[in-house]
């Protein structure tokens, strides 16, 4: 037989595999898409949860020390304040809930937003749920793939983090398994949140948007719910505060695992009814007006490109504003408690503070800490030039009379004025934050609390410039590596014993802590050439290459 | 710099590879001042790459392309002065207005008369309100030839330019056509659309795996490639053993058909040997001709 009579003598029906069959093929296709980024999500998860949990005996090794560090953590905000409320935290178990989970419950439930988003409407925005959807399949099917994936990744993470934590810890089974279904919980309830919301609105990203929204906003009563003046109920109006209410099988609540279950499942039914009634590319709530109406008119491309930046500008300013305020509220608080416990500030020299009883230099702990929210808003604006290339938006405007380096410079002045503003905006509520509960930071410090931060914003805008030149494909997601993993080994030197030829390759290890510690002018000028050489090297690679679509 | 006094582009021997693949072999062909030229060939022939080679969006392997004079990839601004391009894919800025898309392209270009653009939105029904992302298929492509008419560039290059369009638009475009081309302007326009390409075009352009196979007049064209001939005889049939240049015979009850390539001379002569009641010679259509260089081999992307 030859090709065509085989097609044609077959029926329909012969080609045909079973409804389970079809669902699973569908399941690994919605398992694929998400693989990458989440193998990278749970590598990350599990090994800097393991890392708190492992060095806990070195860091602490008699009961004394344990008794005191929760003595003169327990109940004060200014700790609180970072990794949440501290329960029995002189125990193994509640120290990794509460040392690893404070900064990785708003990672892992970011993680849960953008995938449930990305399998729920990423397809869909992007027309390729079409071709799927004009087969067999229909779109409950596809909308429960999208659901059931998510919630594979939750428990291949929670069996990960069980077994890695029991392996290099002395963690029990019900502390490691309280802390993985934790955070497995933040991850399913936020991953329905996102399968829900992308149904309300127009698009993925818009939802993304409202949902890191919600996640800020959650993370920002968490960290007031720290305070004293904040009724105890407080913490159970959000996930965030469900995490830390898990506290230890002894002191602690399992409320916070009903309450997570139960609120994905009823995130996920509301999601699942309406994503029947939503037509495909339609939203149910926040709809696109049929006509915009009169428009400002669009008359350069400096216009245009600071139009495209702004919203992000103004998010990364909000979530920068919000917590250095709340942090620059609990300052003076901390500075009371270290002239109370002298012997505490050695703990804290770990972090790099030289003079803790200042609260300054909190402050200038805090700031540092808050550096990426420039350096990420930078990231975002290199990945986002990428974007306009790979979609072919770049093509349509640089067959104008228009420079390759006219336009990717442009791009770049208007994500440095996005840098100046973020960063001037967080040393000045720092400022802001320590005025409503007592001494003021001084209007100088503040400045050049925010000024120390724009270099090395600057730095990570030449790097990605100088990817975007050289090999485009691997902007985004090389930069974001390379800044998320030199954070973290800054991070987990005050744990482990990192070598130090690599703890020197971290930027984040030579940041001075203004306003704690002076301005190091030097590695501030060496940030700023490096990152302008990035961008000038990479503008003359740009010049010379293809331009390269998806 | 060579200025040729009317040719307004040409590809000089420009070869592009992409990895293994060889996306342009060698191709050399000019457009002279005025003309419209359509460029035909299969999926993953090679216009696009030509056309963004002509661009300086991608860089040639070898060779060079120039327009007015000036090499693409080393002055594409100069370039870009003079032209205007409509790409075959145009993804828009989800939240700007069809407007304000067109000012922004309008500004960077340099200017653009707006009753010119008033003239075009109208004459393509578009509605300049809405958001990027409502836009259908279709409304993105008239944005793109808007924004490329209305700057009335001396040269339009176009990658399918109708597609989306329906076909009342597409009518309309081939008008568009027409006054482009009484105005003076060049085109160079990529397309599937065979019909469009035979009425428009002064010349056509085939590419076959980045091989320029033939390129000229569609008068040439045809000479060049095979007629239909269909005969009426009554009687024995006509002796067709010596004449050269004839395939595909066909012979039954008293009609003829056969292909001819070359002068008809020896084949009427031989016809004239038996009694023919009636004889039309029909020259090929564009699609016959498309057929004839694509029927039999699977190009490179098929196989
Ligand atoms: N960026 C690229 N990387 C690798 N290969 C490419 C690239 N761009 C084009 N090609 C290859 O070059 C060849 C020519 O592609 P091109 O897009 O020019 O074809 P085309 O004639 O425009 O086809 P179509 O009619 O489908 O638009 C194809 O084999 C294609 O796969
Ligand atoms: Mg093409």
């Amino acid at each position: 037989m030859t090709s065509a009579e085989i097609v044609t003598s077959r029926t329909a029906e012969e080609g045909r595999s079973t409804p389970l069959g079809i669902w699973l093929v569908l399941l690994k296709h919605h398992l694929r898409l998400i693989a990458p980024s989440g193998m990278i999500w749970i590598i990350g998860l599990v090994l800097t949860a393991s890392v708190v949990a492992g060095v806990w005996i070195d860091t602490f090794p008699t009961e004394q020390e344990r008794l005191a560090l929760a003595q003169s953590i327990e109940g004060n905000p200014a700790f609180e304040a970072m990794f949440g409320k501290a329960i029995q935290i002189h125990t193994i178990e509640g120290f990794t809930l509460w040392r690893a989970g404070g900064p990785l419950f708003p990672a892992i439930v970011i993680w849960g937003m953008l995938a449930a988003t990305r399998l729920a409407r990423g397809d869909e925005d992007r027309g390729h749920d079409e071709l799927l959807l004009g087969g067999v399949l229909s779109r409950r099917a596809l909308f429960l793939s999208a659901l059931v994936t998510p919630l594979i990744f939750a428990v291949a993470y929670t069996i990960l983090t069980v077994v890695a934590l029991m392996a290099i810890s002395d963690i029990s089974a019900s502390g490691a398994i309280r802390f993985a279904c934790g955070m497995a919980g933040g991850f399913t309830f936020f991953a329905a949140l996102g399968a829900l919301l992308v149904q309300l609105t127009p698009s993925r990203s818009s939802a993304v948007r409202i949902g890191l929204g919600v996640i800020g906003a959650a993370l920002a009563m968490r960290i007031l719910s720290v305070l004293e003046q904040m009724p105890e109920w407080l913490p159970w109006l959000t996930p965030f505060g469900w995490f830390t209410e898990i506290g230890t099988i002894e002191v602690g609540s399992n409320l916070p695992f009903l309450l997570f279950g139960a609120g994905t499942l009823v995130l996920a039914g509301v999601a699942t009814t309406l994503a029947q009634q939503r037509e495909i590319h339609g939203s149910l709530l926040l709809g696109d007006q049929e006509t915009a109406g009169p428009q400002p008119p669009y008359k350069s491309l400096w216009w245009h490109e600071v139009q495209q930046s702004r919203p992000a500008v103004i998010g990364f300013s909000l979530v920068g504003v919000l917590l250095t305020g709340i942090f620059g509220m609990v300052a003076n608080d901390f500075a009371e408690f270290i002239v109370d416990f002298p012997a505490f500030a050695a703990f804290l020299g770990e972090f790099g503070l030289s003079d803790p009883g200042d609260p300054s230099a909190y402050i200038g702990l805090i700031i540092t800490m808050l550096v990426l929210v420039p350096a990420l808003f930078a990231a975002g604006h290199v990945a986002a030039i990428r974007e306009e290339e790979a979609t072919g938006r770049l093509t349509v405007l640089l067959i104008l009379p228009l420079e390759r380096h006219r336009w990717l410079i442009t791009n770049v002045l208007v994500g440095l004025a996005g840098i100046v503003i973020i960063s001037l905006l967080v040393g000045f509520s720092a400022m802001i934050g320590t005025s409503i509960t007592g001494t003021m930071l001084a209007p100088a410090d503040a400045l050049s609390a925010g000024l120390n931060l724009i270099p090395i914003a600057v730095l990570f805008t030449g790097l990605g410039v100088l990817i975007f030149g050289i090999y485009p494909q691997l902007t985004g997601p090389l930069l974001y590596t390379v800044l998320l993993t030199s954070f973290l080994l800054v991070l987990l030197d005050a744990f482990l014993d990192i070598p130090g030829w690599l703890i020197t390759l971290s930027p984040f290890e030579h940041q001075p802590m203004v306003p704690g510690e002076a301005a190091n002018l030097t590695v501030s000028a060496i940030f700023l050439v490096l990152g302008v050489a990035g961008v000038i090297i990479g503008a003359i690679a740009f010049r010379r290459r293809d331009m390269m679509m998806d | 710099m060579a200025h040729h006094a009317s040719s307004v582009l040409e590809f000089d021997r420009v070869t592009k590879r992409f990895g293994q693949t060889v996306a342009l072999d060698d191709l050399s062909m000019t457009l002279q001042q005025g003309e419209v030229v359509g460029l035909l060939g299969s999926n993953g022939a090679g216009k696009t790459t030509a056309l963004r080679v002509l661009l300086g969006l991608i860089k040639p392997t070898s060779g060079q392309a120039t327009v007015y004079g000036y090499d693409s990839w080393r002055d594409p601004v100069a370039v870009h002065r003079r032209l205007a391009y409509v790409p075959s894919e145009f993804n828009v800025w989800p939240n700007l207005t069809g407007g304000q898309i067109l000012d922004l392209l309008g500004a960077i270009y340099g200017g653009y008369d707006e009753e010119i653009r008033q003239h075009y939105t109208e004459r393509f029904v578009f509605d300049p309100n809405k958001k990027g992302r409502t836009y259908s298929k279709g409304n993105r492509q008239k944005i793109a030839l808007i924004a490329a008419l209305m700057t009335r560039a001396d040269l339009l290059v176009m990658d399918e330019p109708t597609s989306g369009l329906d076909p009342i638009l597409e009518q309309e475009f081939q008008s568009v056509l027409r006054e482009a081309k009484a105005r003076g302007q060049t085109v160079l326009l990529s397309s599937h659309v065979l019909s469009e390409v035979e009425t428009a075009c002064d010349r056509v352009a085939i590419l076959r795996n980045g091989r320029l196979v033939e390129y000229g007049t569609l008068k040439e064209l045809r000479h060049l490639s095979a007629r239909t001939v269909e005969a009426m005889y009554r009687g024995t049939p006509p002796v067709l053993d010596q004449v050269p240049g004839i395939e595909d015979i066909e012979i039954e009850d008293g009609l003829l058909r056969l292909q001819v390539t070359g002068s008809t001379d020896l084949l009427i002569k031989a016809l004239a040997t038996s009694e023919i009641t009636s004889l039309q010679v029909r020259e090929p259509t564009l699609e016959e001709l498309f057929h004839s260089y694509y029927g039999e081999e699977p190009t490179r992307d098929q196989r």
